[in-house]
């Protein structure tokens, strides 16, 4: 990965399927007079998407609405009751509740506030279980990420926590999920739901000290069993994109690598942007944008969920931009011609200058904090052995999706590209399994600080850059193709046309079963899939 | 000087002498005691023109109270962390153990370990965070400086690489004597705060489910587009087409004609975002199937999406504007007031589209020249240091040289009465350029006195620490207390407005506030006894004539308090007209008619008034309409006739998706002739006129009597068409 930040269209290595969700009564909710929150911020956003183009290249829904129940799988049903039966009117009749569910001042009541709850949160919860169902690679709710709601409080404009809830719906189907936060503020809302539970990791980059919430210090890592699964990275005025990227990357790279989570929900809070109302970062769309295109190249299923921006035309240009990243189209710099036009001015320009502003984050203060979160990544335990049950489940559904999309593609299409993906995904998994299973339950195992190589575990690796490309050259005919990138060869071989010319000449498939008995008298089944395949490319 | 900086305040400048709001800067309040360091809140251009800058300030450790200096030193004595302190009201005046204290404090410079000498250079780099906000001219200000909340991962050591740099990791609140952590919150623990999380997936190893249902087959989304269904082009070529039928059908509408009476709107009309959104849904409806779509598109007549931009009638624009003038962005009392017949989700979608008209950028440089009192960056030229200034004489060298650095060989020498202990030293102490730079930046010399009290602020009078000093002795008369900005909400401004608004502060036209608030004044029945009672002695003629000429109303209150009833009763003035019944009024006008030397001058309204067309109910019932209004003699919509033809149009309403009737009623004239005005004048109460034209929704019961209204809509059709109406109620006059 480059620490530049990029200056060119976004670079389209990997086309995803996405699926946006969006109502269109959400920018129609109003918080109230002078309040920085404005739900039309997503409409703004939407129109650019519909006038770029974008709409028409992805699969797009209309939320439904999170019923009651969806709702209290996280909050309390208390707290759910009195967001659904206030309103501005009857106020009074709940004078006692607005303190203790801290409603009122940041979060105020307005018309439709249950309503505007249930939209945001459908769309977030629908998106997981599209995800879920692996019917997608990317699902994208602008009108998510409220993250600062609390269980049974709401809190910085937020009442329902539609992460925490999507985060639920991911975790019935993936044994760990990584909840990534670039809002300016700190995500405590996610961190504080998962604070004790090793099956979610958040990280969180913020502004911290003297700043709303408060909460999100270097020390705070999680608690009980959670511990070290909570990773905050407090950071100054300032920051500008070099300095993100430097950050953002090592750090999420390091903790993919160690966590190795089965899916990703990230945050784009687009108050980080520069000149935005309440925050104080430099950030420009393209920077930060860059993170969105750097937690895609994990190949993870993703889920891109919206939050804090409070400078509407920002961030209206950063939720475009990053809707166009994660499909990989390039998008041109002129903004389209859209009802809000007239919002972008003076430039009508899609990416944003930074300002002159100071970065009070210096080199040093970055790297400190870095090293400090490596060495407290480090003592998480590596791969907690409970994943193994996740995992030979992937590999063994791969193994047949793949199968039954060889048999039953027709050679004269192309082969659906989520497809495509997932067979890529899969080819590094042969070079880091090796042996597998050892590991038992125990939590507080030392590893010393180092990093076991492998442990059974398909440890998805970020391709190579310039994979796609190198694969189209061997097949256009350079000779005998082997290791990783010949599983995919011979999965296009019997489907597409043009790579006809290909023949796989041989194709090993070793099954290796290991069972691990349990001390608690479990049995752990770890499959490993070895495929070796030699082919000749006439 | 201070003239000379406001005077800057535009002039181009490097970085570092523009000062924006967030920077930190010394501010020089004494010109021989250190600077203040501060934070620009914001910057303030008062009407003279001075810039002001409202300012968070950071104190040095001997600005606070000695009682905390020693609790400080305790620990810090002892290598710990600095914990929260609370001082009590004891602290402030026990002083016995700070001198045991200080006199284990006492070093030689001689015994100083390189350590100790890092130490004594870092506590000058030391600060604090106070609650004080205060408001200081912009010319004080010296240059920048930096103050980093301390990260625990550094080492305070690194502070010293760098100059103007400081660090702070507690706040001090004044105003409950404490000193604390700067740590927000606690990510809290317990069943009431974290989600449950069951420890393992649903999934087993083999990918089957092994409780509960995780497989959600319920729908949670409805599909409204796939990709890779359609070929851009076909899309691109249907968009098209919906917007060329769209324009059609606005064509055709005279309704909209009438709006959009050239081409180019109507053709800008058709292509807003909700066409374009209307074609995807379309498409997506039928299948992406063109022919179906096209087939759909004209089936009843042309397909026209409207959205609230272009459902608002001007007339409904107007009062939009006007109420926002009046009430602000308060939607829910603009609809309660002004617009009763548009939903919320109207009126705020029409917000933000109307945010994007001409109107509004007018508006807005309204605004901006209001806001322009509140600055983004003041220009400050770079600080000359002036010798020539009384209070930093130059001094022959003196003989002990520097007190700091003991150096013979300086430039300027600068009088320095160090902490006040060592005032009375009159040979006089005296720095050197250099130290006393440090000294005023750090408040502090780089060697350590022996001896030398450090916790002065009590015991220096001669250096006055006036923003600390003054708001701790005003803190009983007027907090100046702020909230930081972070816990300062959107509602606290609200409440701040709303408090304004209570005391009808029209004077206190501050800037902060965009738009200024609204004056209801009511006058109670009292106070209307009184105003009439006392028209002798104020003359409301002539003072109606000279408004800014100030009543005395003593004497109209000791008139009023004095008057028997009688005059009370005689100053009232008499109700020239009694309140009549509705009929009568009808009865007269029947009477009348065709009487009066009338002209039809139905062509030529003098006077009309607006009638809220109501989008929801059915476009035209005149019958309806005459049997509750009987005086809206004269009712015609806006158009001057319908047209030849009206086509089937339908229309999308937005919000709802549903087809709505497009021929909506528009304005109504209410067309008033004289001789109606004349005897309405005559017949209706005043009270009743003016309550009629407050509630515009009022339905005025005025009923006529039953058989006269027959005699009068005897000639009139069942259901007639507008200028029918029209026609024969002229005529019938």
């Amino acid at each position: 990965m480059a620490t530049q930040v990029p200056t060119g269209p976004v670079r389209g290595d990997y086309e995803k399927k996405v699926s946006y969700y969006y109502d269109a009564d959400v920018g129609n909710f109003y918080y109230g007079q002078g309040h920085p929150m404005k739900p039309h911020r997503i409409r703004m956003a939407h129109n650019l998407i519909l006038n770029y183009g974008l709409y028409r290249k992805m699969e797009v829904y209309r939320p439904h609405k999170a019923t009651f129940e969806e709702m209290t799988k996280f909050h309390s049903d208390e707290y759910i009751r009195f967001l659904r039966a206030v309103k501005p009117d009857n106020l009074a009749s709940f004078n006692k509740y607005m303190q203790q569910f801290n409603v009122g001042e940041d979060c105020p009541v307005f018309d439709g506030i249950y309503e505007f709850c249930q939209l945001y949160t459908g769309g977030s919860v629908a998106g997981a279980i599209k995800l879920n169902k692996r019917q997608t690679d990317i699902a994208v709710n602008w009108a998510g990420g409220l993250h600062h709601a609390k269980k049974a409080e709401a809190s910085g404009f937020c009442y329902v926590n539609d992460i925490v809830l999507a985060i639920l719906e991911l975790l019935k189907y993936h044994q760990r999920v990584l909840y990534v936060d670039i809002d300016v503020h700190h995500g405590d809302g996610v961190e504080e739901a998962f604070f004790t539970t090793d099956r979610v990791l958040t990280v969180s980059y913020h502004k911290y000290g003297e700043y709303f919430p408060g909460t999100g210090d270097l020390n705070d890592i999680g608690a009980g069993k959670g511990k070290h699964y909570a990773v905050n990275f407090p950071l100054r005025d300032g920051v500008d994109d070099a300095s993100y990227e430097e950050i953002f990357a090592p750090v999420m790279r390091k903790v993919m690598e160690f966590y190795d989570p089965g899916a990703v929900v990230l945050q784009c809070g687009a108050d980080s942007l520069t000149g935005d109302r309440l925050g104080c970062f430099n950030l420009t769309v393209k920077g930060h944008a860059r993170c969105v295109e750097f937690m895609k190249t994990f190949n993870k299923p993703l889920l891109l969920l919206g939050g804090g921006g409070y400078t509407i035309k920002n961030v209206a240009r950063c939720w475009t931009y990053e809707t166009a990243v994660a499909l990989g189209v390039e998008v041109p710099n002129e903004l389209p011609y859209n009802d809000y036009f007239e919002y972008f001015a003076p430039d009508f320009k899609l990416h944003i200058a930074p300002s002159n502003m100071s970065n009070l984050n210096s080199t040093d203060y970055l790297s400190q904090v870095k090293d400090r979160l490596f060495e407290n990544l480090r003592h998480m335990p590596f791969a907690p052995s409970v994943q193994q049950h996740d995992v030979p489940r992937d590999a063994m559904d791969l193994d047949e999706m793949e199968r039954a999309a060889m048999d039953a593609a027709n050679p004269d299409e192309r082969v659906p590209q989520a497809l495509k993906d997932r067979i890529r995904e899969r080819e590094n998994d042969n070079n880091d399994i090796a042996e597998g299973g050892e590991r038992s339950g125990d939590r507080d195992l030392d590893v010393n600080g180092e990093m076991p190589h492998s442990n059974g575990m398909s440890r998805k690796r970020l391709l190579p850059e310039g994979f796609a490309d190198s694969m189209e050259d061997d097949n256009q005919g350079r000779g005998i193709l082997n290791g990783a990138v010949s599983t995919s060869v011979v999965a296009l071989a019997g489907t597409t046309a043009e790579a006809a010319t290909v023949e796989p000449m041989e194709v090993v498939t070793t099954h290796t079963v290991d069972a691990v008995k349990n001390p608690d008298g479990t049995t752990t089944v770890t499959t490993t899939e070895q495929t070796k395949t030699t082919a000749v490319v006439q | 000087m201070e003239s000379s900086a406001a005077a800057s305040v535009a002039a181009p400048g490097g970085s570092n002498n523009l000062y924006k709001v967030g920077d930190f800067c010394y501010f020089e309040v004494s010109s021989s005691g250190p600077y203040q360091i501060r934070r620009i809140d914001e910057l303030l251009k008062s009407n003279a023109g001075h810039v002001e800058v409202r300012a968070t300030a950071f104190c040095r450790k001997r600005d606070l109270p000695t009682k905390l200096q020693e609790k400080i030193a305790v620990y810090e004595k002892e290598g710990k962390d600095v914990p929260d302190v609370f001082l009590d009201a004891e602290d402030d005046e026990d002083n016995s153990t700070y001198n045991a204290l200080n006199a284990k404090q006492e070093n030689g410079e001689d015994t100083m370990t390189e350590e100790q000498k890092q130490k004594h250079l870092l506590n000058h780099r030391e600060v604090y965070l106070t609650r004080l906000t205060e408001n200081l001219p912009a010319s004080l200000i010296r240059g920048k400086c930096t103050v980093y909340l301390w990260a625990e991962c550094e080492a305070k050591s690194s502070y010293l690489k760098e100059n103007d740099v400081y660090f702070y990791t507690h706040t001090w609140d004044h105003n409950i004597k404490s000193l604390t952590r700067e740590k927000g919150g606690d990510i809290r623990v317990g069943s009431g705060f974290q989600a449950d999380v069951p420890s393992q997936s649903n999934v087993d190893g083999n990918g089957q489910v092994t409780n509960g249902s995780p497989v959600e087959d319920k729908e949670y989304a409805t599909l409204k587009w796939l990709p890779n269904r359609a070929t851009d082009v076909e899309i691109d070529n249907f968009l098209m087409m919906m917007r060329s039928v769209g324009t059609l059908g606005r064509a055709l509408d005279w309704n909209s004609a009438v709006k959009q009476p050239s081409l180019h709107l109507t053709a800008a009309s058709a292509s807003r975002d909700i066409t374009i959104a209307s074609a995807m849904d379309l498409m997506h409806q039928k299948d992406y199937s063109l022919s179906n779509c096209l087939r759909d598109l004209v089936a009843e007549g042309p397909l026209i999406c409207r959205d609230q931009m272009e459902l608002w009638t001007a007339t409904e624009a107007g009062l939009f504007e006007e109420a926002l003038e009046k009430y602000g962005k308060d939607f829910e009392e603009i609809k309660q007031d002004l617009l009763p017949w548009k939903s919320m989700n109207q009126i705020i979608e029409y917000y933000y589209m109307w945010k994007t008209s001409d109107r509004f950028v007018q508006n807005k440089r309204v605004k901006a020249a209001d806001a322009e009192g509140r600055l983004k960056q003041i220009y400050i030229p770079p600080y000359i240091f002036d010798d020539r200034l009384p209070s930093n004489e130059v001094f022959e060298a003196p003989v002990r040289g520097c007190e700091s650095c003991f150096t013979k060989q300086c430039a300027h020498w600068y009088a320095w009465n160090g902490f006040g202990e060592l005032r009375n030293n009159q040979d006089g102490n005296r720095l050197c350029n250099e130290c006393w730079q440090y000294w005023k930046k750090y408040g502090d010399i780089k060697r350590v006195i022996k001896g030398e009290r450090k916790i002065m602020l009590q015991h220096g009078p001669a250096i006055p620490y006036s923003a600390l000093q003054k708001a701790e002795m005003e803190n009983s008369k007027k907090p100046s207390y702020m909230l930081p900005p972070n816990q300062r909400t959107a509602n606290a401004q609200l409440q701040q407005r709303h408090n304004n608004n209570m005391n009808m502060n029209m004077t206190h036209n501050r800037s902060y506030f965009r738009t200024r608030p609204a004056i209801y004044f009511i006058a109670t029945q009292m106070m209307k006894q009184v105003r009439r009672v006392g028209e002798n002695i104020y003359k409301p003629r002539r003072s109606a004539r000279r408004p800014f000429q100030w009543i005395n109303s003593a004497p109209i209150k000791e008139f009023y308090q004095n008057a028997d009833t009688a005059t009370v009763q005689r100053c009232k003035r008499q109700r020239s007209r009694q309140n009549v019944k509705a009929t009568a009024v009808a009865d007269r006008i029947m009477a009348r008619k065709g009487a009066a030397s009338e002209k039809g001058n139905v062509s030529q309204p003098r006077s009309k008034q607006v009638f809220p067309p109501d989008t929801t109910s059915p476009p035209f019932q005149p019958s309806k309409r005459m049997k509750t209004e009987p005086f809206n003699t004269t009712i015609f919509p806006t158009g001057s006739s319908m047209p030849p033809f009206a086509p089937r149009v339908k229309v999308r309403n937005p919000l709802t998706g549903r087809l709505v009737w497009p021929d909506a009623p528009e304005d109504f004239y209410y067309h008033l002739s004289p001789t109606l005005k004349q005897e309405r004048k005559r017949y209706l109460a005043t009270h009743e006129m003016k309550k009629s034209g407050r509630s515009q929704r009022l339905v005025f019961s005025v009923v006529m009597n039953p058989a006269k209204l027959q005699a009068f809509l005897g000639s009139l059709p069942v259901r007639p068409t507008a200028p029918e109406v029209a026609s024969t109620l002229s005529s019938s006059l």
